[in-house]
């Protein structure tokens, strides 16, 4: 900011013009082409803020006012649509031409100050850079502005700007009753988040039991696959046992399955009526069939063993290379100072494996509070319960948010959701990462 | 960096005017359309990947019948029951004219999707369940084109025609270990709630549309639900969807079951001569017998409010719901007709025993709610069915799990919203 009102104050009359008409001093110090593009785009900014960008940053405050209506013409015996204000767009366009002036700002910004930066060059002898001289700087010393420019266009396009647009619709009451273009929405404040949060609500009443149910799931998912994959890498490891290849092999095999073919499998041999009751059945083991998946204690438990089933062969992989990389002293040291195996497993395997996965399990563990594939597929959130809205004993609240938008389109209440999932995630990772020896000691690998 | 910005910046900005430009020419180009000779109508259809032939074949007959206009009509597949969905993903995107049914009407209607028929012939000429189903606040929003139920369909080598009348006859009956004698999935609300309104409960009020109302909870609720519970229980009962339903029928160890015009192929395949279909059994109710009061659909023809072509595209939803329309969707796809001169043909209607059972049923049945409140009612029906499965609803406890049930029908997402309601 400095830097700009410096350009300012400091520059000659030409500089200081070029601030209200951009490009003007580029144009007349001899770099015209690359004036005429900055004046260009003025012209471009202001035609398009005149013509759509004011109005569509001023309707962002009420998100609209007249309702679609009808007329009826006689004539033609049918009604006519007056065509109303449609609150989505609205706020699409509005965020969109902020875009736009942000951009433009950023532009304006930078293109005062090369102006300065110009003349101080002239001043001092310099020759201005032709426009192809310039270009030419971009596939040599700028190369990396060259390669960055799409992806981060793709990011800010594809990704901020309706990550923004979501966020803002938490915001407003887009549920059920508010469906453009019939209706239109209106901000609302912080009333989503006071629906959802408090308890006495219908939707905290399912908020706080589903955020439960939620972090138990991503705790025992993660804990579990570690421990267990860690233990079978370690078996498959150990001295003595013959074909490893063979076993490693086996067990990654699940892996080259797609996951949500498995899952669907898994469902349907764990149904009511599935292969696995029918066997059990019929080998007289249960006189009738045991619910898996339809009653809410067997169901959650059955989630998570089939989850053990898809996640442990990834820790399996990812351990045995760590596992084989501890160097062999120090386990024969041990061995002469008189280390049991466990104690030998405590001081040096664990404070070894884990150093190098913390990262991992972080990763891993915000991974399965937002595990959508493996309860969807199996169990769609059900069994369903009386006790919730619209969500069931096994939904996590990345699937609730996705049964309110696609069952009762109360798009609301699930960015509300998202964004609380998103404050959670990254408040866990922040500091959970920031604990772990791998951010703390990271000189001291090995 | 800064000179990399300018640039990323001057492109986008460019580019969107540009885009803008075009998106502009675009318009305006369709709007002026081709005058010169005949005028070009260009619409698009969305109807059942199923109907396909049917509605490519009415199509032919419709730019035939209308040669004053040059046609460009483009049909895509989405389902019924997927409309709302796909159509209020964005109006403005969405056909011109698309079939849905009848419970997606008032949402449709209320997020202003939906153009207003304004013929009043519609209403004279259907019947009069289904054009109470086209109706939302005393208007009429589409062409009605079929009606649609559940019924019972059964193994005329386990059930003859006498026994199939009432349920109770049916669980009677000794079939051995191996048949379950009845089923219907009874942790479905589409389903399930058809005892509540045998007992004479109401969802939603007397029309359906009154969302504070839903009585299952009552004294005339806990009958049925005792009813239901007894069912469960019963060993020659399970609750089965459609395609263990289908399997059963092939695998012929079920007697019979509740499904609708959708599964009739498949059936009829498996069972062949000894196809049967009826209205629903009467169940035993409060000490008489009560035929069994099913959800009836309709799947009705609507014209999109933003469609470019008004009045040609209630052209085409008119022709595509008219008499012969009809007679064609009911020889062809064994829909039952809406019309009221085909629906009170009951001769032609006997010839497919089908339709005949769907008719016959029609009349003990009552319309499906489409009120959008309506989407809290399935998930604590399924609720409410899965307690009954596994025994978590008992005799003891149903009036307090019926209470539950109403109280998740009838919640309210948000206490703001309805103070302003009553404020208004």
């Amino acid at each position: 900011m400095k830097q700009f009102f410096n350009s300012f104050t400091k520059g000659s009359f030409l500089t200081k013009l070029s601030f209200f008409v951009m490009g003007i001093s580029h144009f007349f110090k001899g770099q015209w082409v690359k004036g005429i593009i900055y004046l260009s785009v003025q012209i471009a900014f202001f035609i398009y803020m005149f013509s759509y960008g004011f109005s569509a940053i001023g309707k962002l405050k009420s998100l609209g006012t007249t309702e679609q209506g009808w007329i009826f013409d006689e004539e033609k015996g049918i009604d006519i649509l007056v065509a109303g204000d449609n609150s989505m767009l609205i706020l699409l366009y509005g965020v969109f031409a902020i875009f736009i002036t942000l951009a433009f700002l950023f532009l304006y910004r930078s293109a005062c100050i090369q102006g300065y930066e110009l003349e101080q060059e002239i001043k001092r002898g310099k020759k201005p850079l032709s426009f192809r001289q310039e270009i030419a700087e971009y596939g040599d010393s700028f190369l990396h502005k060259t390669l960055l420019f799409l992806p981060v266009t793709g990011v800010v396009v594809l990704t901020i700007l309706p990550l923004v647009f979501m966020i803002l619709i938490a915001f407003t009451n887009f549920d059920r009753h508010h469906q453009p273009p019939g209706n239109l929405f209106t901000w609302v404040g912080l009333e989503n988040f006071k629906a959802m949060l408090s308890s006495g609500s219908t939707l905290g009443k399912t908020f706080f039991p589903v955020l439960a149910w939620t972090l138990v799931w991503a705790t025992l998912a993660t804990s579990l696959n570690y421990i267990l994959g860690m233990l079978l890498a370690m078996l498959i490891n150990k001295k003595g046992i013959k074909l490893k290849g063979f076993y490693r092999t086996i067990f990654i095999l699940s892996i080259a399955i797609p996951q949500f073919v498995s899952l669907l499998v898994m469902r349907n041999i764990l149904d009511d009526d599935g292969p696995l009751n029918v066997l059990l059945e019929n080998a007289g083991i249960i006189s009738d069939y045991v619910p898996f998946l339809t009653n809410a204690t067997l169901a959650r438990i059955s989630v998570i063993v089939i989850n053990l089933w898809i996640g442990i062969p990834y820790t399996m992989l990812i351990t045995t290379g760590i596992l084989m990389n501890i160097p062999e002293d120090l386990y024969e040291s041990a061995k002469i100072d008189g280390a049991t195996p466990v104690t030998q497993y405590f001081r040096i395997t664990l404070p070894y494996v884990f150093f190098v996965t913390a990262p991992y399990l972080i990763t891993q563990f915000i991974g399965n509070i937002n595990n959508f594939n493996i309860i969807y597929f199996l169990t769609r959130g059900g069994p369903a319960t009386l006790d919730y809205y619209q969500a069931g004993k096994t939904d996590l609240l990345v699937t609730w948010l996705y049964k309110l938008t696609v069952n009762s389109k109360d798009y609301s209440y699930a960015a509300t959701i998202g964004i609380l999932v998103f404050i959670i995630s990254a408040v866990f990772s922040l500091i959970a990462y920031r604990r772990t020896s791998s951010y703390k000691n990271e000189e001291e690998f090995g | 960096m800064k000179k990399f910005i300018t640039l990323t910046v001057s492109v986008i900005i460019i580019a969107l005017t540009f885009a803008a430009c075009m998106g502009g020419n675009n318009v305006s180009e369709n709007n002026n359309g081709q005058v010169d000779q005949k005028e070009t109508v260009t619409l698009r259809l969305w109807g059942a990947q199923d109907d396909k032939d049917m509605l490519t074949k009415l199509i032919a007959d419709f730019k035939e019948d209308h040669p004053e206009k040059n046609w460009k009509i483009s049909i895509s597949y989405v389902g019924e029951d997927d409309a709302a969905t796909e159509v209020l993903k964005d109006v403005s995107a969405a056909a011109d004219v698309f079939s849905f049914s009848s419970d997606q009407i008032a949402t449709l209607k209320k997020s202003g999707a939906l153009y207003r028929v304004t013929n009043n012939d519609i209403k004279t000429r259907n019947s009069k369940p289904s054009v109470m189903a086209a109706t939302v606040d005393g208007e009429i929003y589409a062409y009605p084109s079929s009606s649609d139920t559940f019924f019972l369909y059964y193994d005329k080598s386990i059930f003859s025609e006498g026994e199939v009348k009432s349920l109770e006859s049916i669980l009677a009956k000794n079939t051995g270990d191996k048949v379950t004698n009845f089923a219907m999935k009874i942790d479905d609300g589409w389903y399930s709630s058809s005892f509540f309104f045998t007992a004479g409960c109401t969802l939603f009020g007397e029309n359906g549309t009154d969302a504070t109302k839903c009585d299952f909870n009552s004294e005339k609720g806990v009958m049925a639900a005792n009813y239901m519970i007894d069912l469960v229980r019963n060993k020659k009962f399970a609750s089965l969807d459609d395609a263990k339903i289908k399997a059963g029928f092939k695998a012929r160890t079920l007697g019979s079951a509740v499904s609708g015009t959708w599964n009739a192929e498949d059936i009829k395949n498996s069972l062949g001569d000894d196809f049967g279909v009826a209205k629903l059994p009467t169940i035993k109710l409060g000490g008489e017998d009560r035929n069994m009061i099913s959800m009836a659909n309709f799947k009705l023809y609507g014209v999109n409010a933003q469609t470019k072509h008004p009045e040609e595209a209630h052209m085409l939803a008119e022709y595509l719901t008219d008499e012969d329309a009809q007679e064609t969707r009911f020889k062809v796809r064994s829909y039952a007709p809406t019309h009221t001169d085909l629906a009170e043909d009951e001769e032609t209607l006997s010839s497919n025993e089908v339709v005949a059972a769907l008719t016959a049923q029609s009349k003990h049945s009552i319309l499906q709610t489409s009120i959008d409140q309506v989407s809290n009612f399935w998930t604590p029906a399924e609720a409410f069915g899965t307690g009954l499965i596994d025994g978590s609803v008992t005799k003891e406890n149903v009036k307090q799990k019926l209470d539950a049930f109403v109280n998740a029908v009838l919640a309210s997402t948000n206490n703001k919203e309805e103070e302003s309601t009553t404020g208004k």
